[in-house]
């Protein structure tokens, strides 16, 4: 992998604003139930501690999922598009890295949900009989663009599993 | 009869259908009979009588549906296709393209061989469920769908004649499979006997402990109990583990009794099971991985099971199709081969490095600690700290499966993993079946220089993964780059 280190693609960099704009989505419904869980305390007399253990889950999901991953997620995710098959690394505790062989792709697709969208981002989405990969938050242009190589990479293969 | 004449199920599926109409409906009827018996009046004659005739009156009605049923669903083999035609409301009609079809199975539950018919199963590659059921045809009738579906794929169903039908039928029962194996019955015995692996270890667990029950010295232990309750409790502990593996030993020995496996052209015909039979077929070219296993009450007897992983076949994710039941460890390579030619290979596997050892020990010690942290913030009972012995199992454990693991490559082709989850796999997986593989990396492997390896391939619908864990980074780049398909060298 070290000697194709100038291969490696990295994702784009808007990538951290939309994980963060969604993991804070729901770091607001879970601050909301906190606030539910104080109602039920004041109003049904609901034990204290089950509050407390609200709060610290919806802190904890905030400081992580919102403060700290985003940004880490988008610094170690690599892609690369060989020629005859695709790398991808990343993960944030646990590294992994994933090569598919270009034959076993069977279907490759853009998408773009509201929050890509806002951004003018997509992911590209290839499957094999066995599973399915995903590419996420690249610019339109170059989602298409990879979306496209690896189609036409992947025709080649007319092998059945 | 003409194979593309549209024809009808063995009239026993008209009442099977009406039996299973009617099992459907038994338990919301029982509800609605039992609720008006509890309302009241039941010695009144009349009115017993008026329920019985509405009870007859449904079952007589299910059956009825069950012949509708029965009529409308005709099948033919046209055109180079399964034609099914069925629905009683709805009319479906369903073609299946035979060179779609991969494979026709029976099955013979045990009502079924009371009348001396079979439930046939046709499956193509895709799809959730059976593409076509036909619940009851004869057993000639099925065969001869079989082969018209499977092996007959050229000939055109239209011109072929009832008496050229006959004839092939004839030739072709006459051409001898290429291999046929059958499991002895003293090996089923075995295969039953060591197959609930937990259970046995448990049952003589048990009866070990009931032996030490007299001499501890349980009255000032437990105080609180007496001595007789505790013991009769053990034994009865022990009498329902010792029944429990006797049905498990009893469940297996009725489900692969009478098995055979055999092997004619590219199909692999497996016929199993004493009451319900059922007969399977794989298509050799759809194999995707060879698992040899080897129980953890097989393998001090040198016995292993040999499965496959199928592409498109089985219902659930890595469901797994029994080869061979029981062999032994030096034969089942050769049996193989007779099978899947070219498929297993015969290499030594590398074994993991040294310092991988304490991180397999390790994970155990850790679960077997918070299970005593859970035991200790439960009880106060100075008892506890004896389960601090228990520590040992878990280390032990955690060796046996570092000691499982291992890995080859043997040339361009197989890829051989090894491991254990409580039995001991070996996995033999072509190169080209490999969809996709992965190195995985703990925070706590990096810093030892360790990966696991995982190597995906299609089983069933979805995909089975198998993989290595604490390999020496250099040997996961190293399974990690072979994957790679190099085009040059494939051609």
């Amino acid at each position: 992998m070290d000697k194709n280190e100038t291969f490696w693609q990295r994702i784009d960099r808007r990538a951290p604003r939309v994980w963060r704009l969604v993991n804070g989505i729901v770091s607001a419904v879970l601050w909301l139930a906190v606030a539910g869980g104080v109602v039920l305390h004041l109003m049904a007399g609901m034990p204290r501690i089950i509050v407390w253990l609200l709060a610290a889950g919806a802190l904890l999901h905030l400081v992580i999922e919102v403060f700290i991953l985003p940004e880490r997620s988008w610094r170690r995710w690599r892609y690369f598009i060989g020629e005859d098959e695709i790398h991808l690394r990343y993960g944030v505790l646990i590294v992994k890295q994933t090569v598919i062989p270009m034959v076993r792709v069977q279907h490759v697709d853009t998408k773009q949900g509201p929050f890509l969208r806002r951004y003018g981002l997509a992911s590209v989405t290839f499957s094999t009989a066995a599973g399915s990969h995903e590419i996420p938050a690249l610019s339109v242009e170059i989602a298409d663009e990879v979306r496209d190589v690896i189609a036409r990479l992947a025709r080649v293969s007319d092998e059945d599993v | 009869m003409k194979m593309s004449e549209p024809r009808r199920m063995h009239p026993i599926a008209a009442l099977l259908s009406g039996l299973r109409a009617l099992r459907e409906m038994l338990l919301p009827l029982t509800i609605l009979f039992i609720s008006s018996v509890f309302r009241g009046d039941m010695n009144e004659g009349k009115d017993l009588l008026w329920r019985l005739g509405s009870a007859g009156v449904i079952v007589v009605g299910t059956l009825l549906w069950g012949i509708l049923v029965w009529s409308r669903y005709r099948y033919s083999v046209e055109e180079g296709e399964l034609r099914v035609e069925h629905g009683v409301l709805i009319k479906k009609r369903n073609f299946i393209a035979k060179q779609r079809i991969q494979t026709v199975d029976f099955t013979e539950p045990l009502l079924h061989r009371l009348f001396g018919v079979v439930k046939v199963t046709v499956e193509t590659a895709g799809g959730e469920k059976p593409e076509a059921m036909l619940t009851a045809v004869t057993r000639e009738e099925a065969e001869r769908l079989k082969q018209e579906l499977m092996f007959n794929r050229n000939t055109n169903a239209d011109i072929v004649s009832e008496e050229e039908m006959k004839t092939d039928a004839k030739v072709r029962a006459e051409v001898e499979p290429d291999f046929t194996y059958q499991l002895p019955v003293k090996q089923l015995v075995i295969y039953g006997a060591t197959s609930g692996g937990l259970g046995v270890v448990l049952s003589l667990f048990a009866a070990g402990f009931s032996q030490i029950s007299d001499v501890l010295p349980y009255e000032r232990i437990f105080a609180f109990f007496n001595h007789f309750v505790i013991s009769a409790l053990l034994i009865l502990a022990f009498l329902v583990l010792l029944v429990a593996w006797f049905l498990g030993v009893a469940g297996v020995m009725l489900k692969y009794g009478g098995f055979t496996l055999t092997k004619t052209g590219d199909k692999l015909l497996i016929t199993r099971g004493w009451l319900e039979r059922r007969q399977l077929t794989v298509s050799i070219n759809r194999v995707q991985a060879v698992r040899i296993t080897e129980g953890l009450l097989r393998q001090p007897f040198g016995l292993v099971t040999v499965q496959v992983d199928t592409a498109g076949y089985g219902a659930a994710k890595g469901e797994t199709t029994v080869l061979f039941p029981l062999l032994r460890r030096n034969e089942a390579i050769m049996m193989i081969e007779r099978v899947l030619p070219g498929f297993c290979v015969q290499t030594d596997l590398q074994p993991l490095p040294r310092r991988a050892a304490g991180y397999y020990m390790l994970r155990w010690v850790m679960i077997a600690l918070v299970a005593y942290l859970a035991i200790f913030l439960w009880t106060t009972d100075p008892w506890r700290y004896g389960i601090f012995l228990l520590i040992l199992p878990a280390v032990l454990f955690g060796w046996l499966q570092y000691r499982a693991g291992g890995f080859a490559i043997h040339g361009h082709k197989t890829l051989v993993l090894r491991s254990r989850c409580i039995a001991r796999t070996t996995s033999f997986i072509p190169r080209r079946r490999i969809q996709f593989a992965y190195l995985r990396r703990m925070p706590w492997q990096r810093l030892a220089r360790l990966t696991s390896y995982v190597a995906v391939i299609v089983s069933g619908k979805s995909g089975a993964k198998l993989a290595v864990h604490h390999i020496e980074e250099t040997d996961g780049q190293h399974l990690y780059d072979w994957i790679r398909t190099d085009r040059k060298r494939e051609e």
